[in-house]
């Protein structure tokens, strides 16, 4: 008979990417380059919410957005145009960004040439909000059509975020989704965090989550 | 959904630890994981398979013990569980706004080594 012999370890699996991720938020630090984690699911508006914010803030920063797809480029046209600079970061099917991948999107821009870096994270709120990327600060989008809920269904996503933006309030009358009861489910799941209600295609409200992204950036 | 990502880094890290220790052959691993991770036992054990082929832990299983999720309730101290059932508020103050205390661990544990 073969003897058992156990090794103890209590070893924490993620460890190797939570030294990274704060190795990458020094290094931020110290490039002064703000990194803002954009989390959603898929057809939320995350990149025309971006749009939006560049045209808001492109005179004032140098911004870049690291746009984690699975195998396109349809987005990185229209933050472009829109006048930021733009890197794909093709995650081959995985499902979330961790602060490895993160930095290797951060070594080819380089950071160091910008204000503010937006991680356009994989449209998915269970994954990405499980792997620290190194960011400076969370935003996630809730879209009016995916219900006042889901801070209900997805916790962990509300906890991590530093911020929501509630896009698509144009089409709440067709929907139904009630913004006070989203917003009570909101700081049910993360107390006294700000909430941002915009219309991303029309432009409503864009111009207080710019005000709040400023402040952050300069408090950073 | 992430349960790959999360095999690939227990792989990684009980390979190193085998050349460390010298271990020749593993009979089992242990991990336990928070409830809030959402990872699926199931799907760990399905990938687990697939990801030790060709290493020294082809033959090892992989035991998955999960972590209820435990909080303590800001407005009064209360240590709960939350769930569907309390629709994740204190049940002594019904307050939402609370500090995690476990649940969002991912630990291996222990390796069981054949010797």
């Amino acid at each position: 008979m073969s003897e058992v012999r156990i090794i103890d370890l209590k070893a924490n699996v993620l460890e190797d990417n939570e030294v990274l991720a704060a190795k990458t938020r020094e290094r931020l630090k110290n490039e002064n380059t703000f990194l803002l984690n954009l989390m959603s699911a898929p057809g939320s508006g995350k990149t025309t919410t971006l749009t939006r914010l560049i045209e808001t803030l492109k005179d004032e920063m140098k911004i870049a957005v690291m746009e984690a797809d699975i195998d396109s480029d349809v987005d990185t046209k229209r933050i472009l145009e829109a006048g930021a600079a733009s890197v794909q970061l093709h995650t081959g099917g995985m499902c979330h960004l961790d602060a490895d991948m993160t930095c290797q999107g951060l070594d080819s821009l380089p950071s160091k040439d910008y204000d503010l870096v937006v991680l356009e994270n994989v449209g998915n709120l269970v994954c990405p909000a499980e792997f620290d990327t190194g960011s400076s600060k969370n935003a996630m989008i809730l879209s009016v059509p995916e219900g006042d809920d889901k801070p209900l269904k997805y916790p962990l996503m509300f906890q991590v975020a530093d911020a929501v933006i509630i896009n698509k309030i144009d089409v709440m009358p067709y929907f139904d989704f009630d913004l006070e009861k989203a917003k009570k489910n909101i700081e049910m799941r993360h107390p006294g965090i700000p909430v941002f209600p915009i219309c991303a295609k029309t432009g409503e409200g864009v111009k207080e989550l710019a005000d709040w992204l400023r402040s952050e950036i300069k408090n950073a | 959904m992430h349960e790959m990502s999360y095999v690939v880094r227990v792989v990684n890290l009980a390979l190193k630890k085998c050349e460390e220790e010298d271990i020749k052959k593993v009979e089992s691993l242990t991990v336990r994981i928070g409830q809030m991770v959402g990872v699926e036992p199931f799907y760990m054990e399905k990938y687990y398979k697939q990801a030790i082929a060709g290493t020294l832990l082809e033959g090892s299983s992989i035991r998955c013990e999960l972590i209820p999720v435990k909080v303590r309730c800001d407005g009064c101290g209360n240590e709960y569980h939350p769930d569907a059932g309390n629709d994740y508020l204190c049940p002594q103050c019904g307050s939402g706004a609370a500090k995690l205390l476990q649940g969002r661990e991912f630990v291996l544990e222990e390796i069981r080594a054949s010797v």
